[in-house]
């Protein structure tokens, strides 16, 4: 027996919603005649700069919990609200932060880290977690322009703060100075350890334009790479021939 | 030797199809999906090495806020197990609204057991009346065996013999970045996995067998994936993400494996324990092998290197596998090539000291020509054999002859280090073509570029390759052909597994024989278009293909575009199978070309080799080694992706340095628990361990005659030489270090050094 | 992940406060207690964990003539990176560079530091599938299995975990005073740094803390006159480990002789193990290789491997050799 609940989610279309399930490859849209069951009860309302979408989804007896998500178009505040699920804060707490650039205000469970906040809540895969435990680097993010690792930082602490992930180091059509480094040394084996590296790379140019070779094997020294591919990384950094 | 020159492959100028992917954050792995629409699966693992599950009692978690399923060998019978045989085996799923729900629910499950007499050390294995692990039915061994010739009648014709032992190597221990994961969710009866695994249609295959289904309902997606290894052909969690998505009416669910179930669940490289005895000549030509191996692991098929790389007229080794209760051994950057090769190096070197000769010269006696075949059945040559070339290399640009002394002797540095060197070279079991299986779909699209349709995952460059091969073959600048459809089973064929450096041969061949079928199309096109059209008894045998033109051989200024070839004519599919180097496949298989007067289609091995050579000074006082110096060569066939192959060839060799100082397994013999499973304690060296710029790089060409434009795959071999590392320490202090089932680790020095216990 | 509820702190007596209640831990950096909490390593975890990044105005250098006032939420990339400090304290300089990675560095509080938790194999297991004893359970698993990192000068209530702290070394060899809001006169860091032979999450710490006290600043009086210092480390990787074996020294050299010598071993013991014998052995002598090998094997003086450590004796002399060397 299924009965309906009513799922109120993000806002996004459906061709972002398929996209974000990995179901749209190469242009082409698979297995959308099978998700659109999913989707068929979609309904969507405008109201001004305000973007509200229900949607309901066929389920067993799990409980999914229901809430009203706004958004706020671009064009005006910028200001992407999303209003808890659970009217009473309890174990969350109200966080406005700006993320490459875009403030946000969010409330976040109080056990998670920022990468999980990141990643889960904004969508914003590019940081990864690798270890989950401050080991690894995969994670690292700059938070007021340092590099830190997002994994070990609770989201809830991260109030007033000024986030740049790999993402906001360009539009992602034209690569940003340290980006084009990495491209130019194709400095990029399996791409997990990547934007970890990226964004330390990215904080140690910041602080020191023109470092040496042991000044960027100390700045990348918190970052561990399977693949095991320094010497394109540090090449990278240093730049040049 | 003059090689073909390629148009496109090898090209430094080329990039990988999909590094802005990765360097804008839009790469998506695994976990990577689905963002706040997902459920989240964790894995209890089993406390004991050895019995079996009694009870399971789940209440307490599935009373856990935000808990939603468990699941157990009764559910997924094909994923867990009743029967425990290692301690950190799976044994409960738990499916939760929350990752660290889900984690926290892991002690919140109560499972009894019924514990069996464990055996965790390899060593007791091999006493009389050892404990049984269980992993075999009646003993934990699996004996092997191999003769060559005579050895008794080699004993009569040695000048010298000598007896080694090898104690127990290293083991390269599981350690990616990315843990393993799988999202699964089902619509209907219909099954979608999305697993960054090494091998897409192997994946669905193993999903179809795990959950019993028909394979036209299991799609499966796999596409970046951080961290092979070889050792990412695991589908397991795949199984497992689709029950527990199962246990909640077919919602998302991401099964993720925390940093310790990764170091838990997973294959490692096995460690071998060996005693040599050798006979030689005065000359140092050896004349017998008479060898022991045991491996904790695998015993199978005990490693190409013993056979292949040295002439050795008589050989008997006999040994076995042993299995006892510790996770499972198996691929990880290799298997058998590295472990054996090592002791097999470190054997060797002390031959050559009883000798009186150096290590260089006792390879250089003994190594088999580049057209000399197998010296056992079925005698094959070799499509290229490049361990050679390699050796010399090495040999040469690292100085090596000059730099070498006597172990332990004339050897402190101003600093008051001991210098070292050792060199280390065999030819590999891998990198090579074995693509009877795999095919590939190449469409020219209306406006004349091309479409790969590749059945394949990215662990790092492969679409690139196929992109490569393609280009070449179609005659198609390197711009002009595109990845299409991949990592999607239900879009591809399968274009091959990752592992083992096939991925080269395999995929390569199986693309080659695509893009020849849809540049025959595409000619058979071109012919009817101006000005081409216009000559008399034109056939499609008369062209040709360059930087994405058509033209006429006998007078090239008579030329059209691929566009213009498709203007008007029907979209075409071009389609191939592999072949194999051993014979088999497309066109039969074998050498690809006449190669020591043997014919097209004669079945040769095609395997790559490498060479290394290591320098270092070594702090007697503390026992820290520092590399001064690496030089690492392997035969590539050809350079297909150039900055593909620089980074393995630059990894690779960070990887052995890794293999030989930090690596290595921390194991609590009394529980058989792997203790050490934080990234802290499988010591992935840091940019401070790690100096780069004191590399040395050396792609050799060697162009099989059996592969795709003659390519091999080095993703092992490249790893597999750090022999010459712990080589270069006994050269610096004189005495063996024993890296007892770890690496050269400054206690071990130590202790070699006699100043600490 | 342990479950917690987080409370945001205004001020220290807040903070203390929230503390007093009882089950609840301090987050500065949190590089250690979220990982601490993810591993659910501890039967008794915290369920209160009280931010006291939200109280202004402990985050500070401050260098005078008499002494060097450190706020307890300074970050280690902020002590590493000063200059007075690299100059007049270079121990403390070198051993706050000596943590971690820079991302750790960045995030993680001198405060933090010397407050977080043994990184014993066994202990930190995740899942606490190894309950030892200083976790309230009846065994040290180290003792008969891997205690390749351990203890080479006996247990401490039978653990044989050793200090995790770099900056707990430098800090003992420093003289230096831990103040908190209960001790406003300051713990002497020799005095701070233990394990509590409690039966409660207590047993876990790396110091004496009381279950209510909160760090609030380090002192380190200023150097005399011809004082040098330097911290030495050992571990098998350069960067992220923790230490195994390592060597602090702060000597004062007079006439060229040795006049006072602090010399104080890491990774060997359950606390930082001030080396008199060393210090003895190479007062009043001049800083040369035989006095400074003499007073290494000096400071290895009653030390004994237990199975698997043995090395670190050897390390430890020549950690101190080097370190001696250093501040010549």
């Amino acid at each position: 027996m299924s009965e309906e609940k009513e799922v109120k989610k993000p806002h996004l279309s459906r061709r972002e919603f398929l996209k974000d399930a990995g179901l749209i490859v190469g242009g082409a849209t698979i297995g959308s005649i099978a998700l659109a069951s999913a989707c068929n009860n979609d309904t969507t309302t405008v109201a001004g700069n305000t973007v509200t979408t229900t949607v309901t989804q066929t389920v067993g007896t799990v409980t999914v919990p229901a809430g009203t998500t706004t958004i706020t178009q671009p064009g005006s505040t910028s200001v992407v609200t999303v209003t808890p699920d659970d009217p009473s804060l309890g174990d969350k707490s109200r966080i406005n932060l700006t993320v490459n650039g875009r403030a946000y205000n969010l409330t976040v469970p109080n056990h998670l880290s920022l990468a999980w906040i990141l990643r889960e809540e904004l969508g914003l895969f590019g940081t990864k977690i690798g270890c989950d435990m401050g080991q690894c680097g995969a994670c690292t993010i700059l938070v007021d322009d340092v590099a830190i690792y997002s994994c070990v930082m609770l989201a809830c602490e991260a109030d007033g703060k000024k986030v740049t992930t790999v993402e906001g180091l360009s539009d992602g059509i034209t690569l940003s100075p340290i980006q084009q480094k990495f491209y130019d040394k194709e400095a990029v084996q399996c791409g997990y350890c990547t934007p970890g590296f990226l964004m330390a790379a990215e904080g140690l140019l910041k602080a020191n334009s023109n470092p040496t070779e042991d000044d960027v094997r100390l700045a990348l020294s918190g970052h561990l790479c399977m693949c095991q591919n320094f010497r394109k990384t540090i090449s990278a950094v240093i730049g040049g021939v | 030797m003059t090689l073909p020159v390629f148009n496109v492959a090898g090209k430094p100028e080329n990039h990988d199809c999909h590094i802005k992917e990765y360097l804008t954050g839009k790469a998506d792995y695994t976990g990577d999906h689905m963002p706040g629409r997902k459920l989240f699966g964790a894995m209890k693992h089993a406390t004991i090495a050895h019995g079996t599950i009694k009870s399971i009692d789940a209440t307490k978690a599935l009373n856990e806020t935000g808990v939603k399923a468990v699941i157990t060998y009764k559910e997924a019978p094909t994923v867990l197990n009743q029967t425990i045989l290692y301690w950190g085996q799976p044994v409960v799923g738990i499916v939760a609204d929350d990752w660290y729900t889900a984690c926290r629910a892991i002690n919140l499950v109560d499972v009894t057991y019924d514990e069996l007499p464990s055996i965790t050390e390899a060593d007791e294995a091999l006493k009389p009346g050892a404990v049984l692990s269980g992993k075999r039915e009646g003993t934990n061994l699996a004996p092997a065996s191999f003769t060559r010739g005579d050895v008794d009648a080699g004993r009569q014709q040695a000048d010298i013999e000598l007896e080694t032992i090898q104690p127990w190597t290293t083991t390269y221990q599981h350690s990616p970045i990315e843990s393993y994961q799988a999202l699964a969710w089902w619509i209907g009866d219909h099954l979608y996995v999305y697993q960054g695994s090494q091998n897409l249609h192997g994946n669905k295959s193993a999903v179809v067998n795990y959950l019993e289904m028909p394979a036209n309902k299991v799609h499966c997606f796999a596409r970046y994936l951080g961290g092979g290894h070889g050792a990412r052909l695991s589908n397991w969690e795949s199984g497992i993400a689709a029950f527990m998505s199962k246990a909640v009416y077919g919602l998302p669910v991401l099964f993720r494996e925390t940093k310790k179930h990764n170091m838990l669940f997973h294959i490692r490289q096995y460690e071998v324990k060996s005693t040599y005895k050798w006979g030689a000549k005065n000359d140092g030509s050896l004349v017998y092998l008479d060898a022991q191996n045991w491996v904790n692991g695998s015993g199978a098929g005990m490693s190409t290197v013993m056979r292949t790389t040295w002439i050795i007229p008589h050989v008997k080794w006999e040994g076995a596998g042993i299995y006892i209760n510790v996770p499972d051994r198996g691929s990880w950057r290799c298997v058998a090539d590295p472990p054996f090769a090592l002791n097999m190096t470190m054997a060797m070197d002390k031959l050559a000291e009883k000798l009186n000769i150096s290590p260089y010269e006792i390879r250089r006696k003994n190594m088999m020509p580049v057209d000399m075949p197998d010296q056992d059945s079925p005698y094959r040559y070799w499509g290229s054999k490049e361990v050679n070339e390699c050796f010399e290399t090495v040999a040469r640009e690292s100085g090596y002859t000059s730099k070498w002394h006597a172990p332990g002797q004339n050897n402190k540095r101003t600093d008051g280090r001991l210098h070292g060197i050792g060199i280390h070279c065999h030819t590999d079991s891998h990198g090579s073509v074995a693509g009877t299986s795999m095919a590939g779909i190449v469409l020219m699209q209306p406006d004349g570029t091309a479409l790969i349709e590749a059945g394949c995952t990215k662990p790092h460059n492969s679409p690139t390759m196929l992109v490569h091969f393609t280009a070449e073959t179609l005659g198609m600048k390197y711009e002009d052909v595109f990845v299409g459809d991949w990592g999607n089973s239900d879009t591809t064929l399968n274009s091959g597994s990752h592992g083992g450096s096939a991925f080269t041969g395999a995929g390569g061949s199986a693309f080659v024989s695509a893009a020849r079928d849809c540049r025959a199309k595409v000619f058979a096109a071109a012919i009817t278009k101006t000005p081409l059209k216009e000559i008399a008894g034109i056939t499609v045998d008369d062209l040709d293909a360059k930087d994405s033109e058509i033209f006429y051989k006998p007078d090239p200024t008579k030329r059209i575009t691929f566009r213009t070839a498709m203007n008007g004519t029907p979209p075409i599919a071009g389609y191939g199978t592999g072949w194999a180097a051993a014979g088999g496949g497309t066109g039969g298989g074998g050498l690809q070309r006449p190669l020591f007067g043997l014919p097209v289609g004669t079945a040769v091995n095609a395997q790559s080799a490498a060479a290394s050579v290591a320098e270092v000074a070594v702090d007697t006082d503390t026992g820290e080694v520092e590399i001064l110096g690496h030089w690492n060569a392997t035969g590539c066939g050809r350079v297909i992706f150039y900055e593909g192959v620089m980074s393995q060839f630059g990894s690779g060799t960070e990887l052995q340095i890794a293999q030989a100082l930090y690596y290595g397994d921390v194991y609590d013999y009394a529980t058989g628990a792997v203790i050490g499973s934080q990234f802290t304690e499988t010591q992935l060296p840091t940019t401070m361990d790690i100096r780069p710029s004191r590399h040395n790089l050396y792609p050799i060409e060697g162009d099989d005659h059996s592969a795709p434009l003659g390519a091999h795959g080095i993703g092992e071999p490249v790893v597999g030489s750090y022999a010459c590392i712990l080589s270069a320490i006994y050269n610096a202090i004189g005495v063996w270090v024993d890296p007892d089932h770890g690496a050269c680790n400054p206690d071990k020095v130590l202790k070699a050094l006699g100043k600490a216990t | 992940m342990n479950k917690f509820t987080h409370v945001n702190a205004t001020t220290i007596a807040d903070a203390a406060a929230t503390l007093a209640k009882g089950k609840a831990q301090v987050i500065a950096g949190g590089t250690d207690l979220t990982s601490y909490l993810k591993g659910m390593i501890s039967p008794n975890p915290p369920e209160t964990v009280v931010n006291i990044k939200t109280i202004s105005g402990l985050d500070y250098i401050q260098p005078d003539s008499s002494v060097l006032k450190i706020g307890a939420l300074t970050t280690l990339a902020k002590i590493a990176a000063n200059s007075t400090i690299q100059s007049n304290y270079a121990v403390l300089a070198q051993a706050a560079l000596a943590v971690g990675s820079p991302e750790l560095r960045n995030m993680g509080t001198i405060g933090g530091n010397i407050c977080q938790k043994p990184r014993c194999i066994y202990y930190r297991n995740e899942f606490n599938d190894f309950n030892c004893l200083r976790k309230m359970g009846t065994q040290c698993f180290a003792l008969t299995g891997v205690n390749r990192y351990h203890s080479i000068f006996g247990g401490v209530n039978a653990c044989f975990a050793v200090c995790p702290s770099d900056t707990a070394i430098a800090l003992v060899a420093l003289n230096a005073k831990i103040i908190t809001n209960k001790n406003s006169a300051g713990w002497d860091a020799a005095e701070f740094f233990g394990m509590p032979n409690a039966t409660d999450a207590r047993r876990e710490q790396i110091n004496n803390l009381a279950a209510d006290e909160i760090v609030t600043e380090i002192q380190v009086p200023a150097p005399a006159a011809g004082t040098k210092s330097a911290y030495r480390k050992f571990s098998f990787r350069k960067a992220i480990d923790f230490p195994l074996v390592s060597a602090a020294v702060v000597a004062t050299i007079s006439g060229g002789n040795v006049s006072s010598a602090s010399i104080v071993l890491g990774g060997v013991y359950n606390s930082p193990r001030v080396a008199t014998q060393a210090q003895t052995s190479i007062a009043g002598k001049a800083i040369n290789d035989a006095n400074a090998t003499a007073a290494g094997e000096a400071a290895i003086t009653g030390s004994s491997g237990i199975g698997q450590n043995d090395y670190k004796r050897q390390i430890a002399k020549v950690l101190v050799t080097r370190a001696l060397t250093d501040c010549a």
